[in-house]
């Protein structure tokens, strides 16, 4: 049971590397990115080839990373940059690109489930608690913790932040003091699109990829955000661990009702305090 | 100005009517004839597409109640059609029930979930709503999935030929079956649409803050149409598992409920047609093409999403009639407007701006016909306000306000930009909750009640910003507001068409009347002029008949001709009407009331007759001072909003 617990931490770290990205979006320029599944699905894909390929963990985490990052901000310009506060076109387009990515992975990747060989620096394993962990779980509840520190560093201390923020409580106010909010659109998508690669890449030795594997992440995702709050990195955070731990426990334990204890609480929450545990009140497409 | 040639356009609208009427039906039974000929025509091939294509229409006209004409954007119909094909599929083949029952108890099952559901998602707007119902539906997904024993998990469940009986084997007959089903739902859903329940809900959609202030408790019809939809997804799920011998998790998967979501929109959201067009053409689309391309099929089904929401954001039926209107066929504006009660019968050419006509002083005594309480003379006060309060966050809006207003009196309230007087009328109508104090409306205590509880008893206000149904007419916008008030008990009536209730209809006529707006009924409120919208902005708070009436600056914004007409409008109010009036005009206030409070910081500063106010020295500081100023530059010393 602690082994799980451990386990479900580490794939929370995992969740919020996801769910950062996805949170800020959906909370500053208000984009609800179906696609970011399928740029998990993706990044899976490519890093495997890459790893396998043109050698090593960190080129794949970089190529991954940057690939999406440049597909992300290619979706931002081409598409979504259309559907400001307009929440329904961004959900159908996106599912479009999300039916487009998917098919073009198993058109050149064959459509078969995949892991990638855990990098050999992080084999072994760690022993913790009276238990033994993966190294490479351990990795990942690291690299979560650095990527919130830095998030929270980059939001709350710095001049983007400080127009990030400022975007957040109110939109209008931030336009007319001249925030540029196409240029903040474009580099948070891209942030967001970074994070999504950046998460494939990482994930691929965890949980690698699947059919459905894009649909699983995109749900898992959303309950982390909107448990958290829309748009808090804290809550996101919060949400992916708690997310984390349940989902492992409960696949293990109650396979049958796991999607239940998942979306049960994200239900409860929306219908008790729609702004999430962590939020702010959001206006979006009412 | 788009008035005149409009109103011009009314003069040949009896005809064009007739005329598009005639097309209308003709093309209906145009289609009814292919429909019935399908069969015997085409190859086998188009008798599964025309089959399947009707049994997606019927979930996507649901959704389209819900997408096109409340503005809930669900994303979670493929909950209640796969409680549909499962409900079928386990009590016939778990349980031996036969095909009769186990479909009216799957749908029972259907609009169960609907219900249960709805209590929970209506609460929520925009993207929560989304959000929500697609949580829903993954939760259904998921137990269906996991949950083997009983529902044949990843593999579905095999019906064993799933039809009714021998007789519908036969995929002809089959057809034919679901045709009248079609029929049958689609003359329903139609019949909604243009019940006086379809045009709350269109209200709803267009604004719903509007409709709580006028009385509407608006999650009941949110929730009644969210189970509308969900029955119609059920009945293609029963139809779906029938046809297809099988009920499968992707059923319930998102695909399905963005596949719903797609037809509607591709057809087009917010009309009649435009559903079973679009659940027609994506369905034959994905026939064709993935038997085709079996590969490609998948990205271009995604190409269509995406160019889909680019360049068809209002759907192919609209796309066509705009088309055709261009092209010069006889299109009236607002096509839906034919089962609108007969030919044109106001004056076949108003001048434009004329606003309000001779004699209408007198005749806006229909607004005073049967208000509830609060008569001049009553004892009670009709509104008491102790030790109100509001702050936003360290903002404090309003501190400390004591009021009493009696029975008939009129009051006027002035102040300075940010004093709290839209607040304070925020507070009273129960947009915003007094942060300290007590709110008592006719003896009630209203303090945490609900708009549409205010509205109950005999509030209604106007709005500084004008808040009506930009996308409805004029009309309608006077129907809505008689449906959340005096004509309330036909605000569920489904079955039968609003133009058939000739006293509602003669009641919203009267008013408009009295306004001078019946000329433009058929216009949309978008399209009227500033100082008209305002004039119906009053006449809409009129419709409920109040016995309290806050009016939010009622001349803001408008020229100086229109100030006139708004001047005999307010003069024209029945004289025994409670008031409560913040305007920045000051003749207009100082002629109109009995009594006139000032605000300054939130709080009351003076509160007397006209004539004292006048003569205060603050006041005239406060006031005045800004006021002589900006006489001179012919403006009222103020910005846009409060």
């Amino acid at each position: 049971m602690v082994g799980d617990i451990i386990n479900g931490i580490a794939f929370g770290g995992l969740l919020f590397i996801l769910a950062s990205g996805f949170s800020l979006a959906l909370g500053v320029i208000r984009v609800i990115n179906i696609a970011h599944g399928a740029f998990y699905l993706l990044a899976v894909y490519l890093g495997i080839t890459i790893a396998g390929a043109a050698g090593g963990f960190v080129t794949a985490v970089v190529v991954d990373s940057l690939t999406v990052m440049a597909m992300a901000i290619l979706l931002q310009r081409l598409l979504l940059k259309r559907f400001h506060l307009a929440p329904l076109p961004q959900v159908l387009s996106t599912y479009g690109v999300t039916l487009i990515i998917v098919q073009a992975v198993r058109l050149i990747w064959g459509g078969y489930p995949e892991v990638m060989d855990t990098p050999p620096a992080l084999g072994g394993t760690l022993h913790l608690f009276g238990t033994i962990l993966p190294t490479y779980r351990a990795f990942l509840i690291g690299v979560a913790v650095v990527l919130a520190i830095l998030l929270w560093v980059l939001i709350d201390k710095t001049r983007i932040g400080a127009l990030v923020r400022a975007s957040i409580d109110d939109e209008e106010i931030a336009r007319s003091i001249g925030i540029n909010i196409e240029h903040l659109s474009m580099m948070l998508f891209g942030l967001a699109g970074l994070l999504a690669g950046l998460g494939g890449a990482l994930g691929a030795p965890l949980l690698g990829g699947y059919q459905g594997v894009e649909v699983e992440i995109l749900t898992l995702t959303m309950v982390v955000v909107v448990l958290g709050g829309i748009g808090s990195l804290a809550g996101a955070f919060v949400g992916s661990i708690f997310v984390g731990i349940l989902w492992n426990v409960g696949t293990v334990y109650f396979a049958q009702y796991a999607y239940f204890i998942l979306f049960a609480p994200m239900i409860l929450v929306l219908s008790l305090r729609p702004t999430g545990l962590l939020g702010k009140k959001l206006t979006i497409g009412e | 100005m788009r008035i005149g040639p409009r109103v011009r356009r009314s003069r040949i609208a009896a005809y064009d009517r007739r005329a598009w009427g005639l097309l209308r039906l003709a093309g209906l039974a145009g289609l009814a004839a292919l429909a019935v000929v399908v069969p015997l025509t085409f190859p086998s091939y188009w008798l599964t597409i025309a089959t399947l294509g009707l049994i997606y229409a019927i979930l996507a006209m649901g959704l389209n109640l819900l997408m096109g004409y409340t503005g809930l954007d669900a994303l979670g119909q493929a909950a209640f059609y796969g409680l549909g094909s499962y409900g079928l599929g386990i009590l016939t083949v778990k349980y031996g029930v036969g095909w009769w029952p186990a479909a009216l108890a799957a749908l029972g099952l259907a609009t169960a979930g609907a219900a249960v559901m709805g209590l929970i998602a209506v609460r929520l707007r925009g993207l929560y709503f989304l959000l929500v119902t697609l949580a829903m539906s993954q939760v259904l997904w998921g137990a269906d999935y996991r949950w083997g024993t009983f529902t044949g998990g990843a593999n579905g469940l095999e019906l064993g030929g799933g039809r009714p009986g021998p007789w519908f084997y036969s995929d002809v007959h089959f057809y034919y079956f679901a045709l009248a089903v079609f029929a049958v739902v689609a003359g329903l859903v139609y019949l909604v649409i243009i019940s006086p329940f379809g045009l709350t809900l269109k209200g709803i959609r267009e604004r719903e803050v509007r409709c709580q202030t006028l009385g509407y408790l608006t999650y009941r019809h949110k929730l009644a149409v969210f189970i509308l939809a969900g029955l119609a997804a059920g009945i293609a799920g029963v139809l779906g598992a029938a046809y297809n011998g099988i009920a499968s998790p992707s059923d319930l998967a998102l695909d399905q409920s963005f596949t719903a979501m797609l037809m509607v929109i591709f057809g087009g959201s917010g009309t009649v047609a435009g559903p079973v067009v679009g659940a027609i053409v994506i369905t034959a689309l994905q026939y064709a093409l993935s038997t085709l391309w079996v590969n490609y099929w998948p990205i271009i089904l995604g190409v269509i999403y995406v160019l889909a929401t680019v360049y068809l954001p209002d759907g192919v039926v609209r796309g066509v009639a705009t088309l055709s209107r261009r092209l010069g066929a006889s299109v009236p504006a607002g096509a839906e407007g034919i089962a609108d009660g007969g030919p044109a019968d106001g004056p076949a050419s108003y001048p434009p701006g004329a606003g309000i006509p001779a004699g209408t002083q007198t005749t806006l005594a229909v607004f005073g016909a049967d208000r509830r309480g609060g008569r001049r003379g009553q004892a009670a006060p009709v509104l008491e306000l102790t030790g109100i309060g509001k702050a936003f966050g360290d903002l404090q809006a309003l501190a400390d306000v004591h009021l009493v207003v009696k029975a008939g009196e009129r009051v006027g309230i002035i102040g300075l930009n940010g004093a709290g007087k839209t607040t304070l009328f925020h507070v009273i109508s129960g947009i915003e909750r007094a942060s300290r104090g007590r709110v008592i409306l006719f003896g009630h205590d209203v303090t945490r009640a609900a708009p549409s509880r205010r509205a109950a008893l005999g509030l209604s206000r106007t709005f500084q910003v004008t808040l009506l149904y930009p996308h409805l007419t004029v009309r309608e916008n006077m129907e809505v507001g008689l449906l959340g008030s005096t004509y309330g008990r036909y605000r569920f009536r489904m079955w039968r068409p609003l133009h058939t209730h000739r006293d509602l209809r003669g009641r919203s006529r009267d008013l408009l009347e009295a306004v001078g707006l019946w000329p433009y009924r058929n216009v949309e409120v978008r399209h009227l002029s500033y100082g008209h919208q305002r004039q119906l902005e009053i006449a809409l708070s009129l419709a409920p008949e109040p016995a309290l009436l806050l009016l939010d600056e009622p001349t803001a914004g408008l020229s100086q001709a229109e100030v006139g007409d708004m001047r005999r409008v307010l003069a024209s109010l029945p004289r025994d009407l409670t008031m409560l009036v913040v305007e920045h005009h000051l003749e207009v206030i100082f002629e109109f009331v009995d009594r006139v409070l000032v605000l300054h910081q939130g709080g009351i500063i003076m509160d007397g007759p006209p004539s004292a106010v006048r003569a205060d020295a603050r006041v005239q500081d406060l006031y005045f001072g800004t006021r002589a100023a900006a006489h001179i530059s012919g403006q009222t010393g103020r910005t846009a909003q409060d």
